[in-house]
């Protein structure tokens, strides 16, 4: 007789050749990932970097990476956003005097820059790129890219706008920027460039690994220029100090970039980037790295004396703030809530010994979720947190519905200037003292623009720095505003 | 990598009674995967948590994934197109006596005999006891023996003790 094994396996490998040369449809998997990226919308993490890949290579048989991945994001149901109020603008350095510009459709309430108003921008200060894409855009159009510089006190400027670009067609197409790094003081910011498309109401921005591509743009002239060649298939992660941190999007490995040049400092990893604060230690997917040596100090890969845990963020400059379950999350079947999830703290010496310190069980606290996550002070963070029903089995189900400030003591919720009622993606930046934080939607299926508020936790306010779209045209909803935005270290 | 999909509903034809339902597993599981907290260090890791996901996902039949299957049909998911039916016998003879196991059996059979877990592990993730494991693990295998006309392999066939402890097959 045959044993049970030999038959289960050849069973099933009769099936998977039965089904070669089958995959998901196109349109099934642009939907699916999709999906994936709207949920992880704003999150950042290179976990997209690495699972776009896969699902283009798990659904289109013999489809190549030099093709391109079209990821639909669908038009938002929600009510039409309003303006916001801004305050008058008080930085004026030459004399000459911000003026209220007109209202614009895509745009929030701004002023034109006065000279020297760059030049004075400093910590806290927000740079974002607006690409206005509204469902009711058909051709021709002019696609515009708007760069706003905001204070910490919520005036914006608007600095200048790249060149239109005409589209017309029932399928426009165009290159969408990003501002992905600034530093104050500098009259340069790089841009993630990516092409983009919008037809039948359905907006797409290619994945490819190739894509984006950098360039790097003046401020004052406009002027774009191609960025290193050594940036081509790299993603920008973040800046911590002098350094820049970069993914690979073809192999997973993580670089930093400092005075010495570009260099990896874990390879193969596939997956998020978490710089400790003072950017001694980096968190490289489940692994925490030296940045100096580029030894690996521990994980979180395999199950550990508190059971099996995930990395929030960071908890002091040497210690990781984790969430721990008595089993696996991927356990299904159950509640999630059954397996005990509590917040342990893990020092460097604790992790490599896999037992860390319990900072408190939640009980019926909300759940953090990875990604979106920010240092505020040792001991303190704020984090984007899913209050987990009964029916809730899997993290991977949940979407954050809050930002909540975290410390020894208590979770307790921040202000935000973003008062639309039902919001469930954030992320939070700190930088020279200041907390930015950025909300919408799209952790579901619809996603909306996001909005930027300055925190101030000491007086338990919130200053909207970018709001809403205005003017949404009669009968449309905006699929985006803001592409991309940097906190002034 | 194009292939991984195919392998992928297959296994899930393991465990649900159409291939419609397991390529809604399928989708259901990648979404749930790599929107949730996993994080792999390569993509064949990635390929193991979802293989393993299937399963565990297969026995939770609550609103949930009705949830996700109203949300995919809304979004007109397209299927894609049947696949030729196997010239195997044995295929379909291995789907459908599964099939008329108790989820429970045949995630731990499929867990214990196909992704080659050890019982602690398969305890750990469909949230059982060892004990509950080897139960479902055993009347499963039983049933599917009697079915397929196979043997129990070796390396878990029944033991005795010997008086001095050690085993024998």
């Amino acid at each position: 007789m045959p044993e049970l094994d030999d038959v289960l396996w050849r069973a099933e490998n009769g099936r998977t050749d039965s089904l070669a040369g089958t995959a998901m449809t196109p349109d099934a998997a642009a939907t699916l990932t999709g999906r994936i990226r709207a949920r992880r919308a704003r999150r950042q993490t290179l976990q997209v970097a690495a699972v776009v890949p896969l699902i283009a290579a798990l659904t289109i048989g013999g489809w190549q990476l030099t093709s391109r991945d079209r990821v639909p994001v669908a038009g938002s149901p929600s009510p039409s956003p309003t303006a916001e109020p801004s305050p008058s603008p008080t930085a004026e350095t030459s004399g000459e005097s911000a003026v209220l510009l007109p209202d614009e459709s895509g745009l929030p309430t701004r002023y034109s820059m006065p000279v020297g108003v760059l030049e004075a921008a400093g910590s806290g200060w927000v740079l974002a790129t607006y690409v206005p894409v509204s469902t009711q855009e058909a051709g021709p159009v002019l696609v515009q890219t708007v760069v706003m510089l905001a204070s910490p006190d919520g005036t914006a400027y608007e600095v200048l706008r790249l060149g239109s670009q005409p589209t017309s067609g029932p399928r426009l197409t165009w290159t969408q920027y990003a501002v992905v790094d600034w530093r104050p003081g500098e009259v340069t910011a790089l841009l993630a460039a990516t092409p983009a498309e919008l037809e039948a109401g359905q907006m797409t921005v290619d994945p490819s690994p190739q894509y984006p591509q950098y360039q790097e743009l003046n401020l004052k002239t406009g002027h774009l220029s191609t960025a290193l060649p050594e940036y081509s298939g790299l993603k920008f992660e973040v800046r911590r100090g002098e350094s820049r941190w970069w993914s690979d999007a073809h192999n997973g490995d993580v670089l930093v970039e400092d005075s010495s040049g570009l260099r990896v400092v874990a390879p193969d990893v596939w997956s998020s980037v978490d710089v400790s604060p003072d950017g001694s230690l980096v968190l490289a997917g489940a692994a925490v790295v030296d940045v100096a040596s580029g030894a690996e100090l521990g994980g979180f890969e395999d199950r550990m004396t508190d059971g099996y845990c995930h990395p929030v963020t960071w908890w002091t400059t040497q210690s990781i703030l984790a969430l721990c379950t008595r089993e696996s999350d991927a356990a299904g079947g159950g509640s999630y809530a059954d397996l005990d999830p509590t917040l342990v703290v893990f020092d460097r010496a604790a992790l490599a010994a896999g037992k860390g310190t319990v900072l408190r069980p939640l009980d019926n606290d909300p759940v953090p979720l990875s990604g979106g996550n920010a240092w505020v002070a040792d001991g303190k963070v704020v984090v984007q947190a899913a209050n987990i029903s009964a029916g809730d089995t899997m993290l991977g189900d949940v979407c954050a519905d809050h930002l909540w400030l975290l410390d020894t003591e208590s979770f307790s919720l921040p202000p935000t200037g973003d008062r639309r009622l039902k919001l469930d993606t954030f992320e939070a930046r700190t930088a020279g003292g200041h907390l930015v934080v950025a909300t919408g939607t799209g952790c579901g299926v619809y996603p909306t623009p996001t909005v930027i508020s300055q925190v101030d936790l000491a007086t338990g306010t919130a200053t909207t720095v970018l709001g809403l779209p205005a003017a949404v045209p009669e009968g449309a909803t905006w699929l985006q505003g803001i592409t991309g935005w940097v906190l002034g270290d | 990598m194009a292939e991984r999909y195919p392998r992928l509903v297959a296994r899930a034809m393991l465990l649900t009674p159409t291939r419609a339902d397991a390529e809604d597993l399928v989708q259901e599981v990648l979404l749930a995967t790599f929107t949730g907290r996993a994080r792999f260090a390569s993509i064949a890791e990635a390929e193991a948590y979802v293989r393993r996901a299937l399963v565990t996902r297969s026995i939770d039949g609550g609103r949930r994934r009705q949830a996700e299957r109203r949300a995919l049909r809304r979004l007109q998911l397209e299927r894609s197109p049947g696949a030729p039916s196997p010239t195997a016998d044995l295929v379909v003879d291995v789907e459908r006596s599964l099939a008329g196991l108790p989820p429970r059996e045949r995630a731990c059979v499929v867990l214990r005999h196909l992704e080659d877990l050890p019982i602690r592990d398969v305890a750990n993730l469909l949230n059982l006891s060892e004990g509950a494991v080897k139960r479902y693990t055993s009347d499963g295998v039983s049933t599917l023996n009697a079915a397929l006309g196979t043997t129990e392999p070796r390396e878990t066939a029944q033991v005795t003790l010997s008086k001095e402890g050690s085993t024998h097959a």
